[in-house]
């Protein structure tokens, strides 16, 4: 079985947010966003000096409260981890937007009911990849399959985020400097 | 000259059917006749099958020259009991061949297979019975391809698995380990080579024929048979070498099917335990293709496994673990289904209907510490410990079961008092903790604990304090004894922690504060 997940490199984002609005223009979101951008300070210079963005969304858990507290049995886990929501039986009671601890499940103000990403699930089954992938300019983002060997050196969490862990998130980091890749701002 | 055995390995003999007279089946015969009158020399007698053939068959069959009669044509015949002893009397093969054959040709068709003997070739006859044996086990399954095997060399032909246990289709009386010791005279007489297309081996004063069934390095297991007195040996040799490709084609075809099988039950359960089946009508349809019957009520468990010394690394092995469970949970005569998932191992326990909640509790519990003790004793390496979910009215929300299982299973570890077995509804405050998010639960503890922070030098000694205090049900004395100070010291320090905290520890609303704050240093951190 497949565990679908974000890799987000830490080091590539430049917090631009363009994820944030290919993922809104997509799924036509009125006022709310899917995915958002954090931005944490370094390890290592703890003095704000440096910092990293990164961008989260849902994170298709391995053990998603949300799938177990919906009283209508509306959200479910695909065979290749992507979990998602009927929007045919969400009565839009929210008890899923308290659940998750990441905060990625909203009420859509429009339809009434519970809203998060489901991975560009449609755009998967056509074989592309998702919008938030596709419009990334700096190839921060990229689905892996975390049941994979090769892709289990990468970190479960990032300094200065703090990450609830007991649903198993499927989301990874992946925080090694490579120096031709950082970049840097001046504000002189 | 042609032999009956070497005649049933050529196209289209070799779907006659055995009538009788098999033990003369080394008999040979120059050529094929269809005229009594024309019986010169050794022959094999041609004759449609109809009624007044079958009366004449003593008569035939007794005739000096006949070496054995072919019937062919038609239903196939009956022949009296007192005919079939008639045949076996003289040792004689009587074959019906169901398909319509012309006399002339068939006699040309042994003229030329007895030229074919003669030039030394008749290795391509053999070569060709391949398609047969491939077409016999498609048709008739294992158990009517060794059946026919058998019959053909006239003797029993054993089975074996790789371990040299008889294959479960074979109905074999005795014991199961009666062939184990053929396993040790095998690999003695065989250390140097073990790619041999079959060896010798002797035990007592009988001698064995051991083919291994071999394709691509993987050992399918072993034929075994006796060696006879009278055997043609290069014959029954040449049979059993050209029917192992068909058996082992069959074998491969099996692992296929079980692997396919293996992926949709895999799958099914991921469905079942991740809320994607679309109705109750569904999981039972599906259930009942492996034998599970999902009207009845289950409890569910996740068992997980942690080596106890980090340095000692070995590999776990979850089959040989799954297989135990399975004995002891059958062993209450309860059906269960047990699978690894995600590292856990998942168990579906069927139970009884007529249960009461409390009981269908304490029976779950009772059943998860058998399983958790008969583990940790046999694998003392290993700590094992199993959550337990809610039993739902309806097995469609197995989901739900399975979510508080491994949430019982992670939450456990921080209640004060540590149990390997856990059930979600014994879990108590944390269950609540779970749903609330990590700054809102940092903020509290921060909040009720800050002047112990505040305070870095002793904070340890502090916390350490409560811990042991709660841990101990705020007994003065057990405390004292875990922490080994005096009671008047624990007693001096409580009141030093009731000034510093500004509570009361005889107040119910302050225990509850501070418990519920150590319960989230524990789960942050």
């Amino acid at each position: 079985m497949k565990q679908l997940g974000f890799l987000v490199h830490i080091e590539q984002c430049l917090g631009c947010r363009s994820c944030e609005f290919a993922c809104k223009n997509e799924h036509g979101q009125n006022d709310s966003f899917r995915r958002k951008i954090h931005t944490v300070s370094d390890a290592f210079m703890k003095n704000g000096q440096r910092f990293h963005h990164f961008s989260m969304s849902c994170n298709h858990c391995s053990t998603p409260a949300c799938l177990s507290n919906c009283p209508e049995m509306a959200i479910k886990k695909k065979a290749n981890g992507i979990v998602i929501i009927d929007h045919l039986k969400c009565t839009g009671c929210s008890r899923c937007v308290t659940a998750c601890p990441f905060d990625a499940i909203s009420i859509n103000m429009i339809s009434k009911r519970a809203d998060k990403c489901d991975m560009c699930y449609d755009r998967q089954m056509q074989g592309d990849s998702t919008i938030c992938v596709s419009s990334c300019p700096v190839n921060a983002i990229e689905i892996i399959d975390l049941n994979d060997p090769v892709n289990a050196h990468y970190d479960k969490a990032v300094y200065g985020f703090d990450m609830k862990k007991m649903t198993n998130p499927s989301i990874r980091f992946d925080t090694q400097t490579e120096p031709s890749k950082l970049r840097f701002w001046s504000n002189s | 000259m042609l032999t009956f055995q070497e005649l049933i390995c050529a196209s289209p003999f070799y779907h006659a059917e055995i009538i009788g007279g098999w033990e003369g089946k080394e008999k040979s015969f120059l050529r094929a006749e269809d005229n009594p009158l024309n019986l010169g020399e050794p022959t094999l007698f041609i004759v449609r099958s109809d009624h007044q053939s079958i009366s004449r068959l003593d008569e035939l069959i007794s005739k000096q020259n006949v070496q054995g009669i072919l019937l062919y044509g038609g239903v196939k015949p009956y022949i009296p009991h007192t005919m079939i002893e008639i045949i076996e009397h003289f040792n004689k093969p009587v074959l019906f061949l169901k398909e319509e054959i012309n006399s002339t040709t068939t006699k040309k068709k042994i003229t030329d297979l007895s030229q074919l003997k003669s030039l030394g070739l008749y290795h391509y006859v053999f070569e060709h019975t391949t398609n047969y044996w491939l077409q016999l086990i498609d048709e008739k399954g294992l158990a009517g391809f060794l059946q026919r095997l058998s019959l053909l060399l006239n003797q029993e032909i054993f089975l074996l698995d790789e371990h040299f246990y008889p294959h479960s289709t074979q109905d074999i009386d005795g014991n199961r380990d009666q062939f184990k010791h053929f396993s040790l005279i095998y690999h003695e007489q065989n250390a140097s080579n073990k790619r041999e297309v079959f060896s010798m081996v002797q035990d007592g004063q009988y001698h064995y024929f051991l083919f291994p069934l071999l394709a691509d390095d993987h050992l399918y297991g072993y034929f075994l048979f006796q060696e006879q007195s009278s055997m043609m040996i290069d014959v029954c040799t040449e049979q059993v070498i050209h029917a192992i490709p068909a058996l082992l084609s069959f074998f491969k075809k099996e692992e296929a099917v079980l692997r396919a099988h293996q992926s949709y039950q895999e799958s099914f359960l991921y469905n079942l335990l991740y809320n994607n089946l679309d109705s109750e009508q569904v999981l039972i349809k599906q259930g009942k293709q492996w034998g599970w019957d999902f009207t009845k009520p289950t409890e569910l468990m996740v068992m997980r496994l942690n080596q106890k010394n980090e340095a000692a690394k070995f590999s776990i092995d979850m089959d040989s673990i799954i297989r135990k469970v399975r004995s002891l949970i059958s062993a209450r005569f309860l059906q269960a289904i047990t699978f690894p998932m995600q590292g856990d191992i998942i168990m579906i326990v069927f139970d009884s209907v007529h249960l009461l909640p409390k009981e269908r509790k304490e029976f779950t519990l009772s059943l998860g510490q058998q399983i958790h003790k008969k583990v940790e004793q046999d694998l003392p390496g290993l700590a094992c410990e199993i959550g337990i979910g809610r039993h739902y009215p309806s097995n469609m929300e197995l989901f739900r079961s399975f979510y508080e299982a491994k949430v019982a299973l992670e939450l456990g570890k921080y209640e004060i008092r540590h149990e390997a077995v856990r059930h979600f509804e014994n879990i108590g405050i944390v269950r609540l903790l779970s749903n609330i998010h990590h700054h809102v639960l940092q903020e509290y503890y921060e909040e009720v604990l800050k002047d112990i922070f505040l305070d870095q030098e002793n904070s340890a000694v502090n916390i350490e304090t409560l811990e042991a205090f709660y841990q101990n049900n705020a007994d003065i004395n057990q405390t004292a004894g875990q922490l080994y100070i005096h009671p008047n010291t624990l007693r001096k320090r409580l009141k030093k922690l009731e000034s510093i905290l500004d509570i009361d520890f005889n107040r119910l609303d302050d225990l509850l504060e501070i418990y519920v704050a150590l319960k989230i240093i524990k789960m942050i951190r």
